[in-house]
């Protein structure tokens, strides 16, 4: 062996040339996706139960209506696996990364130290590709919840799963049989493909427009004059009452558990159970609402929270939210049923107590157009005449007590701008708790309602806000543009909050659509009418047109994120929040 | 396991992204109007276009515009290229530059634009064209009608004036042209429609010295943008 110095040299070279022509390929096909592990195929989604858990984020191929596609899962589950904790642990998991770009996992709801709550940027820096972060944390709450990416859209394309938490002592929801039932909207389209279009044409998806045969059936109906000031008055404003989903079942396919309609999930049951459905919005976009043909629903928890039982036929979900609802059916087949809130399809499955049966679909309802008061306008019962009766929901409107009299807690002014990213302002934002909302008003069925929520637990503890912060959520749906006050996040400062303090924040919905908005960190204990149970929720829909408070105890520390769950508004619709001692 | 063309299925739903950018870049072209007209459908001697694309983000594009006409022996058309600012919620403000042909013939013009969407749904486009010659006036407003969700009919109408004479162009001092349409167009996916159409066009006052025209014409075309 000749060991020359210069051979050496030589070598060392050669070694180090053949590294970095491997370093070389290596970056060249991490611009292609190549260096990330080959993808798997989907597997079927299952439960995991323990302390210690092993995620894996991997590029997937799934089929879902009819071809092949790629999607981001965890362990090559659509949805995720669901994990079981119980309350008391603590739980570690291990996130290895294997998709080409950075990601992360969110547990959505969870109390946890910031560090831990997987938003890029402001808890930690994400996961790279091919790193495994691990999370730890104590496990302080039971209940439904749920866990998502956090990063770009990955959401949409799969990385989301369902929580169910054990409670530590006895749980107050009594049943026999448990299932969870996740509701999502997938689309074989890019995420991003989806962005673009919405920015470059709104309402590309939304093929339940006005027509010129609407307006003649209008003129039918109401008289050839009202029906035209009828619509004259949205024309004026360049808004539509029709749009009541950016994206719609024209490139959705409705999952529910991860199974289409026609593959219709079951869940099984001997008759004279009480079964438990933990229902979570896990989708990008789709507002469902969602009943149960023949059957009463008993709402037991709300964003896993024990609420007062109400029995109801039907709910509306927002992105999101968890309603858990006890069930007792009889010996026959029943029909899941989740329909988007703008009607362009559905997720269904089999509620049975056995596997060959099959519920028969209800039609979905028709499509309801937004009201004068979705626009902030006029009242519940159509003052001016502009409403067409659909607001009309016979008691007075329930809303919190403080409506009308003086504050007693100063309110801390923020930034607000108007321009070209606001279309509107709600002139007349009134708290609407007992209004069903668009597609549910009078529809002859008992719809659950803000108003109906009350915590199972007194909060007649809890201290008055020290403050408040009025919060506008504001967008431009013609050019697509979505804001807090005016103000992308781009462009916003942190919103401060005191550790120790109890905050009132209290939305006013300047837009049309419906903004599911979601605190992290903290709970957002809404005021739904009884001061003594204010309902504890970590996603608050806010209808268009209205306002909506709730109060938040600042208990943690550091930095957090504030946004609209709706996917495709959250990169504008965004706050961060910082907790100042 | 049954293989897959990732390469093609990278461009489908999987979210590769790890970036949460409200504004992201984008570009699009839109052929609002590629038609030909009755009595050369079947040489295709006669074509009519009008295509605007843009590159930019929500406030600031950079914008292409192009209109004309070819037919055997005349042609003419407008060529724009302009920066082009969100200044209200339904108004971009553009400014830029004009190259106008005709039969060869070409004219040069800044260009001042409005472009937005007037209550009850009209988008419109003002234009201000100016060169040592002339000033010059350009007004187009269409609405979209739709009929079903696919089936949608499009009244336009656009308007030409000069201060001038501007010889090169053929176009006389004055209100110059006008051209009104009626389009029925069928959206197989909204990036792809197909049209049938009347179109009425004009000239007016002191161009007609330079060219009378006064043609009703059936047309053919397909809208598309991608």
């Amino acid at each position: 062996m000749d060991d020359h110095p210069a051979a050496i040299q030589r070598r060392r070279f050669l070694q180090s040339v053949a590294v970095s022509a491997v370093l070389a390929r290596t970056l060249l096909s991490a611009g292609e996706g190549g260096s990330a592990p080959a993808p798997i195929k989907r597997r079927e989604s299952l439960m995991l139960e323990g302390t210690e858990f092993f995620l894996t984020l991997e590029r997937t191929v799934v089929n879902v209506s009819g071809s092949d596609v790629l999607a981001t899962t965890v362990n090559g589950m659509l949805p995720g696996p669901t994990l079981k904790w119980r309350e008391g642990d603590t739980v570690t998991i291990h996130v290895t990364n294997n998709l080409p770009v950075s990601s992360s996992i969110h547990w959505h709801g969870i109390i946890l130290p910031f560090h831990m709550d997987g938003v890029p940027d402001i808890s930690f820096k994400g996961i790279a590709p091919g790193e495994t972060f691990t999370y730890r944390f104590p496990v302080r709450q039971s209940g439904t919840f749920w866990y998502h990416s956090h990063t770009g859209f990955q959401e949409q394309s799969g990385v989301h799963g369902t929580l169910v938490i054990v409670p530590k002592d006895e749980d107050p929801v009594v049943s026999d049989r448990d299932y969870v039932v996740s509701l999502f909207d997938w689309s074989d389209e890019n995420p991003e493909a989806i962005y673009r279009k919405l920015k470059l044409h709104s309402d590309y998806y939304n093929f339940n427009q006005r027509t010129a045969g609407d307006f003649i059936s209008e003129v039918k109906s109401e008289g050839f004059w009202d029906a035209l000031q009828h619509r004259a008055m949205w024309n004026r404003m360049r808004m539509s009452d029709r749009d009541l989903s950016d994206v719609t079942g024209y490139t959705y396919t409705y999952l529910l558990n991860g199974f289409t309609e026609a593959e219709d999930w079951h869940a099984l049951f001997e008759t004279g159970e009480r079964i438990r459905l933990r229902f979570v919005n896990q989708s990008a976009m789709t507002i469902f609402d969602v009943r149960i043909p023949g059957l009463k629903m008993t709402v037991v928890a709300a964003d896993g929270n024990p609420v007062k039982p109400v029995k109801i036929d039907e709910f509306r979900i927002a992105v999101a939210e968890t309603y858990d609802v006890i069930v007792e059916p009889e010996e026959r087949a029943y029909c899941i049923f989740a329909q988007s809130i703008e009607r362009s399809g559905y997720a269904a499955a089999t509620l049975a107590p056995r596997a060959e049966m099959h519920a028969a679909r209800p039609a979905m309802d028709p499509p309801q157009p937004l009201t004068m008061a979705d626009m902030g306008m006029g009242g519940m019962t159509g003052e001016g005449g502009a409403d067409t009766g659909a607001m009309k929901c016979g008691g007075g409107m329930q809303m919190p007590k403080e409506e009308g009299k003086k504050h007693m807690w100063p309110i801390t002014p923020l930034p607000m701008r108007r321009g070209v990213g606001t279309t509107m302002k709600a002139a007349n934002p009134r708290y609407r708790l007992d209004d069903p909302g668009v597609g549910l008003r009078e529809n002859g069925r008992r719809v659950l309602t803000y108003a109906d929520l009350r915590n199972y637990y007194s909060t007649a503890d809890a201290p008055p806000p020290d403050r408040e912060i009025v919060l506008h959520l504001t967008g431009n749906m013609e050019r697509y543009m979505w804001s807090i006050n005016g103000i992308r996040y781009a462009d916003a400062a942190p919103l401060t909050f005191h550790y120790g303090e109890r905050l009132r924040i209290t939305f006013v919905n300047d837009t049309m659509m419906i903004h599911p908005m979601h605190l992290h960190g903290m709970w957002s204990d809404l005021e739904t009418g009884d001061e003594a149970r204010l309902v504890r929720k970590h996603t608050v829909l806010v209808q268009p047109g209205s306002k909506i408070s709730y109060r938040v105890t600042v208990n943690a520390e550091g930095a957090w994120a504030y946004h609209c769950h709706m996917l495709y508004h959250m990169p504008g619709m965004f706050r961060k929040v910082e907790v100042l001692p | 396991m049954k293989t897959v063309p990732y390469t093609a299925t990278l461009l489908l739903a999987a979210s590769l992204f790890a970036e949460m950018n409200d504004d992201p870049l984008r570009a699009t072209l839109l052929a609002d109007r590629l038609e030909t007209a009755s009595g050369q459908w079947s040489r295709w001697e006669h074509l009519v276009w009008d295509v605007s694309a843009y590159a930019g983000y929500d406030l600031d594009k950079a914008y292409l515009y192009s209109e004309g006409s070819k037919a055997p022996g005349e042609s003419e058309s407008q060529n724009e290229l302009l920066y082009s600012r969100a200044v209200a919620p339904f108004w971009d403000v553009q400014i830029g530059a004009e190259a106008d042909t005709a039969d060869g013939k070409s004219v040069g013009w800044g260009v001042v634009a409005f472009q937005g969407l007037v209550p009850y749904y009209f988008e419109t486009r003002l234009r201000l064209m100016v060169n040592a010659q002339a000033v010059a006036l350009n007004a187009e407003a269409e609405y979209e009608m739709l009929l079903t969700q696919r089936l949608v009919l499009t009244p336009r109408i656009e308007l030409q004036a000069y201060s001038s004479d501007v010889e090169e162009l053929g176009a006389g001092a004055g209100l110059s042209s006008i051209e009104t349409g009626l389009r029925l167009r069928y959206e197989f996916i909204r990036e792809f429609a197909p049209y049938v159409g009347v179109s009425y066009a004009a000239t007016i006052g002191n161009t007609r010295k330079y060219a009378p025209i006064d043609d009703v014409q059936a047309v053919a075309g397909i809208r598309l943008w991608f």
